[in-house]
């Protein structure tokens, strides 16, 4: 392989890293209070409301029904407002956030649904202000199972900003796209594969200690 | 310093409405211990429960310390349950935190100061035997340790009453005693008010002052605990003494009992003594009065303050077992005749 391919890889790498970090900082700082909001609204729970709840469940379920490659395109006009351009990594991290937030909020909702319902008793007993449960209770005690939905949700995202170099975003896919699907360029392709498993399995190891590290139970 | 008055609870499920509590009235004074007893599904909980208003009343008013909590906005209500601790029978810590930082739960809510809340926390984990437990978590402790975990947070921020929901129903006998005898002394020492739950008459007779008898969501009969024990008014009330007495018959004797009552066959009686001195001078008086013989089988007596209570399984010999037999009928209570032995 010749410097000029090794530093391709080399930037489509850092790009795919980019592109999942920073999508999945955003795709969190949507989807978490979304997710916390879906799950205080259920029933039986602190701020009970069917009508919010509904709504806003609806709303995460048509976003998560989207194909990602469809929702790339069909958001392109609200990419351009946002960054300026429809093609490149800042404009894949648009979709990115949105299309994962959606898949972020019900990881959350569930995740907030494990904790006993006796602990929010018990702070609610002790004159806990809701978000002080929220912040206290909810969140240090769902922590671990956050930390396994991060790493959920970033091999996701691995996965579709590959899906997005199909279409212009940059990173690891487009250079497996096309050198490998359009060049039949057997090595790049399969050193893309490569580096995509490795980046997974890292994402992977990384979260499973960092939940065990914080799981107490 | 609890006022629980005309309190009804309903819950509306898809085809029914359950009537948990329906017209309660009761009152705990300051630095008492008061128990409510009842079988599951009794409305027990749900009772605890509306005195800090965790479940909200349908009617009726709860007052704790003059303060009338029904009728306070959720954040006044928020700040005042600050003052009222409760403890669970299924302890509900913070797996996340470690021993320290649940107990110092309730001060962080407060915004004490670091100092103030290592100061406080450390005498409170003192108090509860566990100082060398501060850095460990939830998970690693027994039961037992958590309830007194609980405890301490539930004392942290100077609470003016303790409720108690089933706090020792989770846990093994032993445990329970020590459990009870903590709770004792905490109410002894900071004269702190405590109202608890539970279905274990034990619990009542170990450390009530007064107690409640709950059933299908109705306060049937309460009162003193002597009072109670040694003079029930209701069937479910005497179910519950019967139930902490455990007088059985040994197996060699139910073999050999039978039906028939003659001249060669002696009863076997089971009678229940109470309070009274006079009475527990069964076996002399027995013999005094009718020269009737009384061989005890089996017997258990408990205390509750001075007064004595419990039931005795005895062999009746003699000419008028007749006479003794109606005596035991008319001057103790709950007398029955088991059979007959040879």
């Amino acid at each position: 392989m010749s410097d000029s391919i090794i530093n391709l890889l080399f930037q489509g790498t850092i790009e795919t890293i980019v592109m999942t970090l920073v999508s999945g900082f955003f795709g969190f700082v949507l989807g978490l209070p979304t997710g916390i909001f879906l799950f205080l609204t259920r029933k039986g729970q602190l701020l009970e409301n069917k009508i919010s709840h509904q709504i806003v469940s609806i709303i995460v379920n048509i976003f998560r029904s989207i194909p990602f490659i469809i929702l790339i395109v069909w958001m392109i006009p609200f990419t351009r407002t946002i960054v300026g351009t429809s093609i490149g990594v800042a404009a894949a991290l648009v979709p990115l956030s949105v299309g994962s937030a959606p898949f972020i909020a019900r990881l959350v909702e569930n995740s907030l649904l494990e904790i006993p319902s006796g602990l929010i008793e018990a702070a609610r007993s002790m004159g806990a202000k809701p978000l002080q449960i929220i912040r206290k209770v909810l969140l240090p005690e769902a922590l671990p199972s956050l930390i396994n939905n991060v790493s959920i949700t970033l091999i996701t995202l691995v996965g579709y900003s590959a899906m997005g170099g199909a279409v212009g975003a940059g990173g690891l896919g487009q250079v497996g796209y096309q050198y490998g699907y359009i060049g039949y360029d057997f090595a790049v392709m399969n050193a893309v594969l490569i580096l995509l498993i490795i980046l997974v399995f890292i994402i992977q190891i990384a979260g499973d200690f960092l939940s065990k590290k914080f799981n107490h139970r | 310093m609890i006022e629980i008055l005309n309190v009804t609870k309903s819950f509306k499920t898809k085809n029914k409405t359950i009537h948990a509590l329906a017209d309660v009235s009761l009152t705990v004074e300051k630095g008492e211990i008061f128990g409510v007893i009842g079988t599951s599904g009794a409305g027990k909980s749900t009772l605890i429960r509306c005195v800090n208003l965790l479940e909200k009343p349908n009617d009726g008013k709860v007052i704790v310390d003059n303060i009338e909590l029904t009728k306070l906005s959720d954040s006044q209500l928020t700040l005042e349950r600050r003052k009222i601790a409760m403890i669970f029978q299924h302890f509900n810590l913070l797996s996340s935190r470690t021993v320290f930082d649940n107990i110092a739960f309730p001060l962080e809510l407060e915004g004490k100061s670091k100092s103030e809340t290592k100061e406080k926390v450390n005498s409170l984990l003192e108090l509860v035997g566990l100082n060398d437990k501060a850095k460990d978590y939830p998970a690693n402790l027994s039961g037992g340790q958590k309830q007194r975990v609980a405890i301490a947070r539930a004392l942290a921020n100077d609470p003016k009453v303790l409720l108690c929901d089933e706090a020792t129903s989770a846990l093994d006998p032993a445990t329970t005693k020590s459990i009870l005898k903590l709770l004792k002394s905490i109410n002894q020492k900071l004269n702190l008010t405590i109202l608890l739950i539970t279905h274990e008459m034990e619990v009542i007779k170990t450390i009530c002052d007064k107690v409640a008898v709950i059933d299908h969501g109705k306060l049937v009969e309460q009162g003193n605990v002597e009072k109670i024990f040694t003079n029930p008014q209701q069937k479910i009330t005497k179910g519950f003494i019967q139930s902490s007495l455990n007088v059985e018959l040994p197996l060699i004797f139910q073999n050999s009992l039978s039906n028939i009552d003659n001249e060669n066959n002696n009863p076997l009686v089971k009678f229940m003594l109470k309070g009274n001195n006079d009475q527990s001078f069964v076996i002399s008086n027995l013999y005094e009065k009718f020269q009737v013989k009384a061989k005890v089988i089996s017997a258990q007596l408990e205390y509750i303050g001075n007064l004595s209570f419990g039931l005795l399984l005895v062999e009746l010999q003699g000419e008028n077992i007749n006479e003794a037999l109606a005596y035991l009928e008319n001057e103790y209570s709950n007398t029955e005749i088991l059979g007959y032995v040879g």
